[in-house]
């Protein structure tokens, strides 16, 4: 069967066709796409150096209040947890980041690093509903069901980088 | 005076003579039962939806830090008849959804879905799965507790696909989850989103396929409860006035059951807990999906990996799609055939039993009771092609002759 011209046209015409709905549609579904404000916050730099020893600084990572905790040099804690899922995860790090949500009911924990209340050490202490999280955000005491969260993240000399999995692998 | 504009209007338009084509003339079965009624009971649900929610969108105003207080102050309190006409949408939409529902399973008791309505039965099943996610976009427009964090539950399924062997590590299931809320959190970019999508674009997907869905049952004919097709000429009666006055008598009833729920009884449909403004930082303690979402909850949950239950609860929505290329078989209608009737009560049963597990909070024996009621679930689909085959053999035995 020979092509003849009115063929040819024929798929001209139907290409040209396709090309124009794709080139349509292609904007229209990207605009479902995550905005540029969204990705941006996917991936937070924090400079470890910069925060003072034993300290606890709060940065923002998709959305959610993170810690990144300071420990001091040959920090010891004399504490005892319900659990120890997060402190073997973060074991030998002297600087990580948790996710700032008291699993509880969701209020933001505070920073106590003379203690409160009857726990003389280090602690965070949620005052919603007085739930109790080592400095790793293991629960001691209170109602909090499970540890704080642990957001992916990687050391990259004195930068620690929230949202690339390092040495926390992915959401816990 | 009045009969000679309707006249001059009749000569230009033809109205008359399309009335006699379309309603007169046009045959139904005579034995349709009271089941019959719940299509013409769906279009007047979905009337009430979209005249109800025109009037929402003069009052509310969808940004995060308005929302609320839009639903629930200017439009319950401030506005004169609005309490009503909120009410009236968040009735209809449970009731639109109920009826949907009864449409559904009527249509596999009668088996509207085999030749030749195959292809009513694949729009009306697009129909179902658009007006779901039309009712979830509108759930979380009042930007209550329930509203927000349902979405954030909503929006994690299908987060479900990366704990799948070989393709989860391609991140698929978040890639979805993000572009479901444009962004990694449900902030305003989402309720903007979800706004135009469920006061236009789904409203006219819907009203598009309602039209095709319409045009297929008037171009197949309606099925019949006894499982054959009339001869028209000889056995139908005329559509008005038989069936419009029947049905026009059901719709009443209808509305009649309908208004009592709007005015008496609303708290189901607007729960207490979504008079809480929402606040991503506090998860209410009891959080479950809409009544009509709960079966697919159900199966989700109750099997024991996160993949698995995706899967199912994928898999019973593809099983209802493909119904009418699972049963095969020669006879129509549940009253001709014990078998299927007997699975089709098993279906019914485990269905149900599925959406009141969805009530319960989740403990060991309520996932087993689920387990056993997916099962159900499933079994009537698949017992469906050995149904098929077995009536296939008496069809045959008894000379292949028409029932």
């Amino acid at each position: 069967m020979e092509t003849s011209r009115r063929d040819l046209m024929g798929l001209a015409i139907g290409g040209l066709g396709v090309v124009g709905v794709l080139g349509v549609l292609y904007p229209i579904v990207k605009t479902l796409a995550p905005s540029a404000a969204s990705l941006a916050g996917a991936m937070m730099e924090v400079d470890v150096a910069s925060i003072p020893e034993g300290q606890v600084r709060v940065v923002s990572w998709k959305g959610k209040p993170v810690f990144v905790v300071k420990l001091p040099q040959g920090f010891q804690w004399t504490g005892k947890a319900k659990e120890d899922k997060n402190a073997k995860l973060l074991q030998g790090q002297d600087a990580y980041a948790l996710i700032a949500v008291c699993t509880h009911l969701g209020c933001v924990p505070l920073w106590k690093p003379q203690g409160e209340a009857e726990f003389n050490y280090p602690v965070f202490h949620c005052p919603c509903h007085g739930g109790f999280y080592s400095p790793w955000g293991d629960n001691i005491a209170g109602p909090p069901p499970r540890p704080l969260h642990v957001p992916p993240q990687k050391r990259d000399g004195s930068k620690l980088v929230i949202g690339e999995p390092g040495f926390v692998k992915e959401l816990t | 005076m009045l009969g000679r504009i309707g006249r001059w209007i009749d000569e230009r338009a033809h109205l008359s003579e399309l009335w006699q084509a379309q309603m007169v003339d046009y045959k139904v079965p005579k034995n349709l039962t009271f089941p019959y009624a719940f299509g013409i009971m769906a279009i007047v649900a979905f009337a009430i939806q979209i005249i109800s929610g025109i009037f929402l969108t003069m009052y509310y105003q969808p940004n995060v830090h308005t929302a609320f207080d839009s639903a629930n102050y200017t439009i319950m309190k401030e506005v004169p008849f609005m309490w009503l006409i909120r009410h009236v949408h968040a009735a209809g939409a449970n009731f639109f959804l109920a009826i949907v529902y009864l449409h559904i399973f009527t249509g596999i008791y009668y088996n509207a879905y085999k030749k030749p309505r195959e292809l009513t039965w694949i729009v009306g099943w697009v129909i179902y799965f658009v007006l779901l996610v039309t009712a979830l976009t509108g759930y979380l427009l009042p930007w209550g507790q329930l509203s927000y964090w349902g979405m954030v539950v909503t929006a994690e399924i299908p987060t479900s696909i990366d704990s799948a062997p070989l393709i989860g590590s391609l991140k698929i299931g978040e890639t979805i989850s993000i572009w479901m809320k444009g962004g990694y959190e449900i902030g305003q970019i989402t309720l903007g989103r979800f706004f135009g999508l469920h006061i236009w674009l789904l409203p006219l997907i819907l009203l598009l396929l309602v039209s095709v869905h319409l045009y297929l049952v008037r171009a197949a004919g309606i099925s019949n409860p006894e499982g054959r097709e009339i001869d028209k000429k000889k056995e139908g009666v005329p559509f008005h006035p038989y069936m419009t006055l029947k049905e026009g008598a059901y719709v009443m009833g209808y509305l009649a059951v309908f208004f009592f729920f709007v005015f008496f009884y609303m708290h189901h449909f607007l729960p207490p807990d979504n008079y809480d403004p929402a606040d991503p930082f506090k998860t209410p303690a009891h959080i479950a999906p809409e009544w009509y979402l709960l079966a697919y909850y159900t199966i989700f949950r109750s099997i024991p990996d996160k993949f698995l239950g995706f899967v199912a609860f994928n898999l019973t929505l593809v099983f209802l799609l493909i119904l009418p290329f699972l049963d095969f078989s020669p006879l129509k209608s549940a009253r001709n055939r014990p078998l299927f009737f007997i699975m089709f009560i098993v279906l019914v049963i485990s269905s149900m039993a599925l959406t009141i597990l969805g009530t319960m909070p989740p403990t060991p024996t309520n996932a087993m009771l689920g387990l056993v009621f997916t099962a159900g679930l499933f079994a009537f689909f698949l017992s469906l092609p050995i149904i098929s085959i077995i009536e296939w053999g008496w069809y045959k035995a008894r000379g292949g002759e028409k029932q």
